[in-house]
């Protein structure tokens, strides 16, 4: 059978993760999205939802939610590596550390997998946003390194994927394109870097 | 090696030639440009009488 049991869950947490991710995302870098209205409502309330909808997530397939979180906070740290931190590491340390103990508890391909899949999801939204945030001077990899090359990595490193994970990375990139294409429909943002 | 694994090295050694071509041809171009913009600027002023960054007119 094409979609047995164990897929439709590990679809399932594959989009609560990237809920939560995207959730958090905004929440700390104040972006402006389709998830702003309701990351505005809900004020404090975030941390107790998001770790609500990560329990949900952990209980359908517990290594690839956590695979998959763990890497985007690590990815997410990377952005700014030498900042210091709340536990006075900072930020690649930290991101060190927390990728060395998940690396012992889940298994390294796992862990390869996710953050390839993260790292691409990074490139091809830095590839698409690329114009408005050279309209408000943001930080972008396809601006700092050049569209080709980025565009390169990405071809390597959806190949890299076909070869360790299809499935996931299937998965993740279709949910991916699924928010992407929500947001391109739902924001309200006025198109003026254009 | 399967097919992808070639794909990949094709890749891996396409981005590694054209980053490094990208920036080598950076730094020569700027090279250049510096040496030719004074000849330029100054070619651009004798064809129009006045210089192309003050206005000030040529006193004979």
């Amino acid at each position: 059978m094409l979609l047995d049991l164990y897929e439709i869950k590990m679809i399932l947490s594959i989009i609560l993760s990237a809920i939560i991710i995207k959730l958090l995302d905004d929440y700390l870098d104040n972006d402006n999205s389709f998830l702003t209205p309701i990351i505005n409502k809900m004020g404090k309330g975030i941390l107790p939802y998001s770790l609500i909808f990560f329990s949900f997530s952990c209980l359908l397939n517990a290594q690839i939610t956590i695979s998959l979180v763990v890497c985007a906070y690590v990815i997410g740290m990377l952005n700014d590596i030498h900042r210091k931190l709340s536990f006075k590491l900072k930020g690649y340390e930290e991101a060190l550390v927390v990728l060395i103990f998940s690396i012992l508890f889940l298994g390294f391909l796992e862990i390869i997998t996710s953050l390839l899949i993260i790292l691409l999801v990074q490139l091809i939204d830095d590839i698409i946003d690329i114009k408005k945030d050279r309209f408000y001077n943001n930080n972008n990899l396809a601006i700092k390194f050049g569209k080709v090359e980025i565009i390169t990595t990405s071809m390597i490193l959806i190949l890299i994927l076909i070869k360790l994970d299809f499935k996931k990375a299937f998965v993740c990139l279709l949910v991916f394109s699924l928010f992407q294409y929500i947001e391109s429909r739902l924001n309200v943002e006025e198109e003026k870097w254009i | 090696m399967d097919i992808i694994s070639y794909i990949i090295f094709f890749l891996l050694f396409f981005l590694i030639g054209f980053s490094s071509g990208r920036r080598i041809g950076y730094k020569n171009g700027f090279k250049e440009g510096r040496n030719f913009a004074p000849i330029d600027i100054r070619k651009q002023m004798l064809k129009i009488g006045k210089c192309p960054i003050c206005d000030n007119k040529i006193e004979d």
